[in-house]
């Protein structure tokens, strides 16, 4: 009886805390349905006919805001599936495969998991301007897709994977090539699920690199275009929240979808160092 | 095609890529360090002497110093709270365990520029959602992010609203991992739960702990959209950061050989405070 009435105090007392945790979100929700005028109507439980979404129609429409989602989306996505491509193959041959200069090669991989972002952003920002791809998506999908961790996290998962189906294709003739696409690859699901998500949403969510490279208005990402919806727009909180609610969308969405590979990706990394 | 030439070949595209993108990078950061640089016309070499100028730069250690307390501020509380959901969840029986763990993950999801946003709102001196909670408490209004004391630990509170979620869901595992013996020896024994959480939960997540701490110093050295997106590292100065007041000097004021010169500072001091913090803990750990 003790135990049951401890349960149900902890239960009562986490739901609290997960209460307060997602007050903000839930605020923003709230407040991207009110219109201008009611922005700073602190109620957290208006009458439902005072909602409007009016703010929505106008971030959609007027500020072109689709055409961010639809570079942001094409950036995600093309970061992720080429990283995802390269980091399984970089992953099964440092995994698998016999060759001179292996474990330089993956300790050399590694040591670049030691340089912040911070430290090389003027570096990269004259690479891709030598490059001559600033102002275009290009500018901000290359730098994005080489990655370390990604790489790591691959060949983890290739050694694990039990030798006798590779063995055993070997011996039906199939090349290093087939053996890791036919068989290799699709045993992989897991692992590239989580990974995908990571990257999505790290891409999605990206502020500083875009900032850097995107002056040109019609590259911009969701980030920046809602980060610049303040300076323009100097008190429109109703358009700002709109936005960032669409913006949350699809990573809220991932993760909720996702959420047993993104834990055990986070078990991995966090606890296999 | 045999089995090296195969191996190079699957390992080429990133091999060019982190060489490019990562390796000649920090190369050439210290390159550019050495020179005067405007990134328009061609770079002067200057010696060291855009690290002697770094040395007497006032503004700079004043950058440094906002960094620090901002980590101050933000792993330790990172640290505890995440520690302390986790063993609050993990107390949690069945299915219920999982929803919490889904509900409190939810802000992870969130943009740094959004989670920033959305806390700019609420943070309004005079007419936000803080104030009016305070108002209720019978607090007075606060202005936040507009004085100097109260707007580096107003960021800092997004920072960690942000990421409590993702160490909590680390430390969970980690604690699920403790075989279940030791709870039940202890409790043999007489233990209270303190004592369990003292004696055999806290060693047994140390390097948990460890990693933790570091990733997360590490990343607070790394500050910058929230500073950009709430504050712009004022008011006068007060969370102008040491990344922020890199991206001024190189993006605003076109100094790129001084910023490159803070980039290299900054990430020797990250590496120190790494080596520091795996000697300090691991040695514990190997005792």
């Amino acid at each position: 009886m003790r135990h049951g009435r401890t349960q149900l105090i902890r239960i009562i007392f986490t739901a609290l805390l997960t209460a307060i945790i997602l007050l903000p979100i839930y605020i923003m929700v709230l407040s991207s349905f009110k219109p201008l005028q009611n922005t700073f109507d602190l109620r957290l439980l208006p009458e439902f006919k005072s909602l409007t979404i009016d703010n929505y129609r106008k971030v959609l429409i007027s500020q072109n805001f689709l055409h961010y989602i639809a570079n942001t989306l094409f950036v995600a996505t093309t970061v992720t599936v080429t990283a995802l491509f390269f980091h399984a193959m970089a992953g099964y041959a440092l995994a698998r495969l016999r060759f001179v200069g292996k474990q330089v090669i993956f300790l050399w991989m590694l040591s670049t998991l030691m340089v912040p972002f911070a430290v090389i952003m003027i570096p990269l920002f004259i690479i891709v301007r030598q490059l001559g791809i600033t102002n275009t998506l290009w500018g901000i999908i290359i730098p994005m897709i080489p990655n370390a961790y990604g790489i790591f996290l691959f060949r983890q998962f290739f050694l694990g994977v039990p030798r006798e189906l590779e063995e055993s294709a070997m011996i039906d003739g199939l090349s290093y090539f087939g053996i890791f696409f036919r068989i290799v690859a699709p045993l992989s699901r897991a692992i590239s699920l989580t990974l995908a998500v990571a990257f999505f949403v790290a891409n999605w969510n990206n502020y500083l690199w875009p900032l850097i490279v995107s002056q040109k208005r019609s590259i911009w990402m969701v980030q920046i275009a809602i980060a610049n919806f303040r300076g323009e727009h100097t008190v429109d909180w109703n358009l700002i929240l709109a936005a960032s609610c669409i913006a949350v969308v699809p990573t809220i969405l991932l993760f909720f979808l996702f959420q047993r590979y993104l834990v055990e990706g986070i078990k991995m990394s966090g606890i296999k160092m | 095609m045999n089995e090296a030439l195969t191996a190079y070949t699957m390992l080429l595209p990133d091999i060019v890529g982190l060489l490019m993108f990562v390796f000649l990078p920090i190369i050439y950061a210290f390159y550019v360090s050495l020179h005067s640089w405007n990134g328009l016309r061609p770079m002067v070499y200057d010696g060291f002497s855009n690290y002697s100028r770094l040395l007497g730069d006032a503004g700079f250690w004043q950058s440094l110093w906002t960094t620090v307390r901002y980590t101050l501020m933000y792993v330790p509380a990172i640290y505890l709270l995440s520690f302390a959901i986790a063993v609050l969840v993990n107390g949690i029986n069945g299915t219920r365990q999982q929803v919490f763990r889904t509900l409190l993950f939810v802000p992870y999801s969130v943009s740094t520029v959004v989670a920033a946003l959305a806390w700019s709102f609420m943070y309004n001196p005079t007419r936000g959602y803080l104030n009016g909670f305070l108002a209720l408490l019978g607090i007075p209004a606060q202005p936040f992010l507009a004085s100097m004391a109260q707007a580096l630990p107003s960021i800092a509170v997004v920072g960690v609203w942000l990421a409590i979620g993702y160490y909590m869901v680390i430390f969970l595992a980690a604690i699920k991992d403790i075989p279940r013996a030791y709870f039940e020896a202890a409790e043999i024994d007489g233990a209270s739960p303190w004592q369990k959480l003292i004696y055999i939960t806290l060693p047994s997540v140390r390097n948990t702990s460890l990693f933790v701490v570091v990733i997360t110093t590490i990343g607070s050295f790394q500050v910058f959209d929230q500073i950009q997106v709430m504050t712009r590292g004022g008011p006068a100065g007060a969370t102008d950061v040491t990344v922020y007041f890199i991206f001024r000097q190189a993006f605003e004021i076109s100094s790129l050989g001084y910023a490159s010169a803070i980039a290299f500072a900054l990430f020797i001091v990250i590496m120190i405070l790494t080596l520091i913090q795996l000697r300090f803990f691991g040695s514990r750990r190997s005792e």
